[in-house]
């Protein structure tokens, strides 16, 4: 009888050892949110008879596939650039345009757009500013300021 | 230890998902100079008279200026010690006679070096100066035509 109840016993063991270990899956996450740096000269010196080119450019982009990054510009009124001489105070305006010779830009329009981990622009990426012209003599300078933001695709 | 992972992972997710939303701004200056620029306008040819005082303006077109300068105006050679101008007979006879410049109506010559005239901003009304009067050429003068030259030049100075 013991020997009959060991070898019952025995077998219950073999069974439940030879049964399959059960699955224990285990989600693996991670979220990694866009960034960039603008990269926009500091400075530009504009030209009395031809126009001049900046390059809205950035660095170290990388978005989600859902995001892309947008360039904006402020410091203009009805589409120029205000100049002020240095000594007297008066003061000049410059056309600021997407195209060479375009019209003025709005602080609502989007220069540039990037997207992914490219630095080269979707969509614009250049803005142009107009020939100064014939103004007073003097050194005359003004400020721009560029804003960038995500934006869905 | 299912739980507690899940809850690690649930943890983390959520905190790269509060990241606020990256807003960056960039400011360029525009910059743009104007040197200060003129053009001498100077009748290139006078006639003085036996009998009254000559007038000649010395003027400047497109004038434009920097605020903190000023073109001035002044003789480079043609006219000697005490504002004299010798005028040269034209017929190699070496013949001469002279007539006296002056910044005033019936005034004493210029001197050497003297500036002439002045204008600045964008205005060609000289802030001083402006003519010159070349006097009546003397009574005793030889029968004869004359020539002589005066140069002038011009710069751009600060304001004092």
């Amino acid at each position: 009888m013991k020997k009959l109840a060991t070898g019952i016993v025995s077998a219950g063991l073999l069974t439940m050892m030879i049964l399959p270990i059960q699955a224990n899956d285990t989600a693996v996450s991670y979220s990694q949110s866009s960034s960039y740096v603008l990269s926009i000269p500091d400075t530009i010196e504009l030209n009395s008879a031809s126009s001049k080119s900046l390059a809205i450019g950035v660095q170290n982009v990388n978005t989600t596939p859902e995001q892309k990054v947008q360039v904006k510009a402020s410091g203009l009124t009805n589409g120029k650039v205000t100049l002020t001489r240095a000594s007297k105070g008066d003061t000049i305006q410059v056309t600021v345009s997407k195209t060479d010779g375009g019209s003025g830009i709005s602080d609502t329009d989007v220069l540039a757009e990037f997207q992914d981990q490219s630095t080269t622009a979707v969509s614009g990426g250049t803005i142009w500013f107009a020939a100064v012209g014939d103004v007073p003599a003097g050194t005359y300078s003004g400020t721009i300021t560029f804003t960038g933001s995500y934006a869905n695709r | 230890m299912k739980k507690i992972t899940k809850c690690m992972l649930g943890a983390l997710m959520t905190g790269a998902m509060l990241t606020p939303v990256h807003a960056e701004e960039a400011t360029t200056s525009i910059q743009y100079s104007k040197t200060s620029e003129y053009t001498l306008s100077i009748d290139s040819s006078v006639t003085v008279s036996s009998t009254t005082e000559t007038e000649q303006a010395i003027k400047v077109s497109n004038v434009n200026t920097k605020s903190n300068e000023k073109v001035q105006i002044a003789i480079k050679s043609g006219v000697g010690s005490n504002g004299k101008v010798t005028l040269t007979r034209d017929d190699a006879s070496g013949v001469t006679t002279e007539v006296t410049a002056s910044l005033d109506k019936n005034g004493a010559g210029i001197g050497a070096n003297e500036v002439i005239a002045e204008f600045e901003d964008q205005s060609t009304t000289a802030t001083k100066g402006g003519k010159l009067y070349y006097s009546k050429i003397p009574a005793d003068a030889a029968a004869g035509s004359y020539t002589g030259t005066i140069v002038y030049v011009g710069s751009v100075v600060a304001r004092n």
